[in-house]
């Protein structure tokens, strides 16, 4: 199984239309997809027609009784989603509270990575969508992946929080002793402003050698496709965010180089 | 590095610290770890549910059917008596300090 984990401190940058778009294609490939939710908001679960508020089961509970040891627990949290070959393990509101539920208990940032061991041999790939925000959640998708993509959208103030990610991300390596290669991916490029060109020209002079040579221009099919909780491709193949995305994935995926 | 710096550094380490790390705490989780999925007996009921806001269980451990019991008995205690010094004041604490107290004899 491969691990990518989708993840910016700062919300609103494109984190669960990349998961999903990027796990589309994926499973269009032929792959067997797991997608992640960890953020309490569930958009993600949402995005799938789960309520977040009303699942009796979700990441939320692999935190607790050491279920994270039992696989079967963890195969009948997973939900269906709108295509075969992709599964989703779906968030909770109660989520919001897992920082105070276990804080001063050691090794809790690896629940997910344990969790994800047990299923590896169900599925090819496994896309964790992050909340925006650092603590314990976000700490699990650090720990668990095998590569990091941080969507940052083309404006100034998203940058500040690429600096901040960048930051947490040389930390988590520093705890865990190991290098996790990075990709950042600008979103929501729209060529006719000026703050997504300055931006973007911002963003290849500070991040040259982490910084994904194409962007994901602002398309409207993408949240059409949300829309119908269907992923984009199914919605259109060809459209603009697309291509883009299928661009990101032969790079992530190491066919372009 | 920047106290900021330093707090979240100590933050990454006890999120990402494992138990098995450190031996004792291993064999104890593996211990426990069979019993985990087990729900908890009438007579812990109360102390477990004392317990849940700090994250933790009371798991009933069977005696083993073996020629040794008293001595796997005894062991279990001691290894119990490492984890106990982790948890805070607590009805859970006590209980737990009595249990070993009484299979250790002390």
């Amino acid at each position: 199984m491969k691990i990518w984990s989708i993840s910016n401190q700062k919300g609103g940058v494109g984190k669960t239309t990349s998961v999903v778009s990027l796990g589309g294609l994926l499973a269009d490939q032929g792959h067997r997809v797991l997608l992640v939710d960890l953020d309490p908001h569930g958009s993600l679960t949402s995005y799938f027609g789960q309520d977040p508020d009303g699942l009796e089961r979700s990441l939320y509970h692999l935190f607790f009784e050491q279920r994270w040891r039992n696989v079967d627990y963890i195969r009948d949290t997973l939900k269906a989603t709108s295509l075969p070959n992709v599964s989703m393990l779906p968030a909770t509101t109660s989520l919001a509270t897992l920082e105070r539920q276990v804080s001063g208990q050691d090794g809790m940032g690896l629940v997910l990575a344990r969790s994800l061991a047990q299923l590896w041999d169900d599925y090819d790939y496994a896309l964790l969508d992050t909340p925006p925000i650092l603590g314990v959640l976000l700490v699990n998708a650090l720990a668990a992946c095998q590569q990091l993509v941080i969507p940052t959208q083309t404006e100034h103030l998203a940058l500040k929080g690429l600096e901040r990610m960048v930051h947490t991300l040389k930390m988590v390596m520093k705890s865990q002793k190991r290098e996790l290669p990075y990709t950042i991916v600008p979103t929501l490029f729209d060529r006719r402003t000026s703050a997504s060109l300055t931006s973007l020209k911002e963003m290849r002079r500070t991040y040259q050698g982490a910084l994904w040579d194409e962007a994901i221009p602002v398309d409207t099919r993408l949240r059409d496709a949300s829309h119908e909780g269907i992923f984009p491709h199914q919605l259109d193949p060809n459209t603009r965010g697309v291509r883009a995305y299928r661009h990101l994935l032969a790079q992530l995926s190491g066919e372009k180089r | 590095m920047s106290g900021n710096t330093d707090v979240l550094m100590g933050y990454f380490d006890s999120l990402l610290t494992t138990v098995d790390e450190d031996p004792r705490k291993a064999i104890v989780s593996d211990l426990l770890a069979g019993a985990a999925a087990q729900a908890p007996e009438e007579e812990y009921k109360p102390v477990a549910t004392d317990t849940i806001a700090l994250g933790m269980r009371v798991i009933a451990l069977k005696p083993p059917l073996k020629m040794n019991a008293v001595a796997i008995n005894r062991i279990t205690a001691l290894r119990l008596l490492h984890v106990v010094q982790t948890i805070p004041p607590s009805r859970l604490k006590l209980h737990v300090l009595s249990c070993c107290a009484g299979v250790l004899d002390v």
